[in-house]
């Protein structure tokens, strides 16, 4: 979560997407002028089913052992439909408003027949058995991830080095080397950063990605800034902040300093000069292709 | 209606007891008026070009705009003194709710401000900022992001409730009248929309991330009573656009949801609107077609709640992309010929010009200089989707970021000029797919996305008649900027920098006149007239600031 935070500095009021919305609106209230309200509680409930009391893990166990016999093959063993057509249970209207088995149970019962989907037969189901079955879907709804996403489901190992890694030792000889160099900077750099993914992130967006402080990522590197006023006074530091009207730096002895930015400004601003050793690496966004990405990241994990 | 007259009298008498002579409530009729004075909508008029007739701020006068009044909301319930919080809802008293955040439009009528966020309502006297009545919804729970406003309909006030009620208010006391659920929680509906009245009809959105399907809600302003439901995906065997999913299934779940307030055109009585993303947001894999009508710009008739014309502005999304995005309506001429269109700048990147009594395409144009997700525009005027941006294994590198160029703040436009005000946000993420099962994930889960940079973010004055900008203003400090858009007929345009100011252009070419550091204002800034003086009206979070010219 750290990572999009460092990442995102205004808020970008999604619509829907909560989680984002809300760690950027934090990260706005430091950027905001003024002194905020403390910051809001959570809300303790999200959604009732994710409030819902769970059975006993002995109802639950029986349900599942049902469920395995009798409806795994059509709605798959994790509930999100199977191979015979039977629909994704977790996202069901059944599943979502039944309590404890009162709509399950019916339709264990009854079956069902819907426009468009293979029908589904009754059951010889007994009525404790149908509530097992229904609490174990419950059980397994109550891990549901955010904004809609479904339960953690097995670990998949997934493999996102398809790279070239001598192509991509020739693009970042010709495109890289300016700055950075693998018995330098970057030696052993697939060592310090063991995730593939996360090198990969580091790498385009010039900053470790995983790293908790990014005061300690040794590749941060200052934007600096000089500016020079009308009576010839030059100050020089790092980069704090600038918009349409101001600019404010901190200069080497600590020192906190804006610029009025209008033409009456007394003393005026004449010129900034803004030294951005980042600036590379916002070039390359724009024109980076998955493929070169992916060549990069391959050969850069030679580098242990 | 027997029964409305009677209540209203009732409260009438109450009112004068109390000694407060209560101002008249609001004809329908009166919404068809353009925005000058008052804001009676979420729009302040249905044309959604937030293009007010008030004169009194100009470019010679607006930088000495200062601050009338300032106030914070009070969230706190009070059961006594001299104003007593109203109370309904359906919660058991045990939820907690977030502090208050102003994300949509101030109705301000009769000297009145009405203020939402989500479960609070008040009313501030419009001089000053003083709070009139106050009311709070003890919510059974849904996501609390935001709420976009406030309608009303004579003495009536709606609102939309996290929890998925609409609840109708008096105007005059807070007291409620009535409240209908206008979508099962359970399944995880949660509702930010402001209603928006036409005429007898109360036209309500929901929203939702779990899959379950989208649909426009037209109610009875007078009683709550349902008077159509139109949904956005295919629900049923035969349904129009089933062709554009893989199966019924599919469509059912797919989505399409009515986050944001549309527009509406008197002479053809179409309410027009955008749609959100298909579900699951990231993995297609198990929705193979263009999946309508989500992000989808769709007229449908008022009266009947049938879909007339549709034009989709994103087909087969794979990134939570939605084109919920309030659209414009531009009288307009296009190659010498006088147009009814209707524009919209879509979260993808993409701006477009339709006819609005037909649908037919007359422009698109992509506005996101940095998007980079698609293969180009098909010959019916959608842009195609490059499979090979979606998230992948290996991770695909992405612009825009999930929150878009633009996102559900709303654009202005000047009729004068022939200019679409609207920002423009070029964040790069890398997005891999985590869940590659051929079932695809539901919601917006299976994929991580890792924000790697920006490029600048711009303010743009585009033409409508081609999508070119004919001015740009790049913000030197902003990544991203999400902040609502006002425009006024002596050429103003106001909105924020992402940078904490509140600014105001000259619209004709972008130069800066006027900015106050307020913090990043949470909605669009709005503008009315109390006691000849003209306003301008603007949350940062949980506080209102008034400017005016003294």
């Amino acid at each position: 979560m750290a990572l999009l935070i460092t990442a995102c500095s205004q808020e970008q009021s999604d619509i829907k997407d909560t989680v984002s919305d809300a760690m950027q609106e934090d990260e706005n209230r430091e950027n905001s002028p003024q002194t905020q309200s403390a910051p809001a509680p959570l809300p303790l409930v999200i959604f009732p089913a994710q409030e819902r009391e769970l059975a006993s893990p002995e109802v639950i166990s029986r349900g599942e052992t049902v469920y395995e016999s009798l409806c795994r093959a059509c709605h798959g063993r994790d509930l999100r439909g199977g191979d015979q057509g039977g629909p994704n249970l977790l996202r069901s209207q059944v599943v979502l408003n039944d309590q404890h088995g009162e709509l399950i149970g019916e339709v264990i019962q009854n079956g069902r027949s819907n426009p468009g989907m293979p029908p589904m037969p009754p059951l010889q189901v007994s009525p404790d058995d149908r509530v097992a079955v229904a609490e174990f879907i419950h059980s397994v709804w109550a891990n549901q991830s955010g904004q809609g996403g479904p339960p953690p489901g097995e670990e998949v190992e997934l493999d996102i080095l398809v790279g070239d890694a001598t192509a991509g030792e020739a693009y970042f000889n010709s495109n890289c080397t300016g700055c950075h160099s693998v018995t330098g900077d970057l030696q052993g750099i697939a060592g310090k950063i063991s995730s593939p993914e996360y090198l990969q992130n580091s790498w385009v967006a010039g900053r470790r990605w995983g790293s908790p402080d990014p005061e300690a990522d040794p590749a941060r590197r200052q934007v600096t800034v000089s500016v020079q006023l009308d009576n010839g006074e030059i100050y020089a530091g790092t980069f704090n902040r600038r918009d349409d009207f101001f600019i404010s730096l901190t200069t080497d002895e600590g020192r906190r300093m804006s610029f009025a930015l209008h033409k009456n400004a007394s003393p005026r601003v004449m010129q900034i000069e803004v030294n951005d050793p980042m600036q590379g690496h916002r070039d390359l966004l724009s024109e980076l292709t998955n493929e070169i990405m992916h060549d990069v990241t391959a050969y850069l994990v030679t580098l242990q | 209606m027997n029964s409305m007259i009677k209540k209203l009298s009732v409260i009438t008498g109450l009112c004068l007891c109390s000694g407060i002579l209560p101002a008249q409530g609001l004809d329908p009729a009166e919404l068809l008026q353009p925005l000058e004075n008052e804001w009676l909508s979420y729009s302040g008029d249905y044309t959604g070009q937030r293009y007010s007739r008030l004169t009194q701020v100009n470019k010679d006068n607006v930088s000495r705009m200062t601050l009338a009044w300032t106030t914070r909301v009070n969230t706190n319930i009070r059961t006594q003194g001299n104003l007593v919080t109203q109370q309904g809802g359906e919660g058991d008293g045990n939820y907690l709710p977030p502090g208050a955040n102003l994300k949509g439009s101030f109705i301000v009528m009769n000297d009145v401000i009405y203020v939402t966020s989500p479960d609070h309502v008040w009313a501030m006297d419009a001089r000053d900022g003083t709070e009139l009545w106050h009311y709070f919804w003890h919510s059974r729970g849904g996501i609390h992001i935001g709420n976009r406003g406030p309608a009303i309909w004579h003495d009536s006030l709606f609102f939309e409730t996290p929890d998925n009620y609409l609840v109708s208010l008096n105007i005059h006391t807070g007291k409620e009248n009535w409240h209908v659920e206008i979508a099962p929680l359970e399944q995880q509906y949660f509702s930010t929309m402001a209603p928006i009245v036409v005429g007898d009809h109360l036209l309500v959105g929901t929203g939702n991330d779990l899959d379950s399907p989208g649909f426009l809600q037209s109610f009875d302003p007078a009683t709550g009573e349902l008077q159509w439901k139109f949904y956005t995906t295919p629900q049923n065997p035969g349904d129009p656009g089933l062709d554009t999913w893989p199966n019924l299934d599919a469509a059912r779940n797919g989505g399409g949801q009515v986050w944001v307030p549309g527009v509406y055109d008197p002479e053809t009585n179409y309410y027009i609107f955008g749609t959100g993303n298909p579900t699951p947001g990231y993995t297609g894999v198990a929705r193979a077609g263009d999946n309508l009508f989500t992000c989808t710009l769709i007229a449908v008739d008022v009266e009947t709640g049938e879909m007339v014309w549709y034009h989709q502005t994103s087909p087969h999304d794979t990134h939570d992309w939605d084109s919920a995005q309030t659209p414009i309506l531009i009288d307009g001429v296009i190659d010498g010929e006088p147009r009814k269109l209707v524009s919209t700048a879509a979260r993808n990147g993409y701006f477009f010009t339709v006819d609005r009594i037909t649908g037919e395409p007359v422009v698109t144009k992509k506005y996101g200089t940095y998007s980079n997700w698609d293969l180009g525009v098909r010959e019916d005027g959608s842009p195609e989707p490059n499979p090979v941006k979606e998230a992948i294994i290996p991770g695909s590198i992405v612009s825009p970021i999930e929150g878009g160029v633009a996102n559900w703040q709303p654009p202005a436009f000047n009729p004068v000029l022939g200019l679409f005000y609207t920002h423009e946000n070029n964040g790069f993420n890398i997005l891999y797919l985590t869940d590659p099962d051929p079932r695809g994930s539901m919601g917006l889960g299976g994929k991580s996305a890792a924000i790697v940079g920006f490029e600048e973010a711009a303010f743009n004055a585009l033409d409508y008649r081609t999508g070119e900008p004919v001015w740009r203003h790049e913000w030197p400090g902003g990544s991203a900027v999400g902040i609502g858009v006002l425009t006024t007929a002596t050429g103003l345009v106001f909105t924020g920098d992402g940078s904490g100011n509140m600014v105001a252009f000259d619209g004709a070419n972008g130069d800066l006149l006027w900015h106050t550091r307020i913090g990043n204002p949470t909605n669009a800034p709005q503008t009315y007239q109390v006691d000849g003086r003209q306003h301008l009206l603007v949350a940062v979070r949980d506080t209102l600031y008034a400017f005016v010219l003294y």
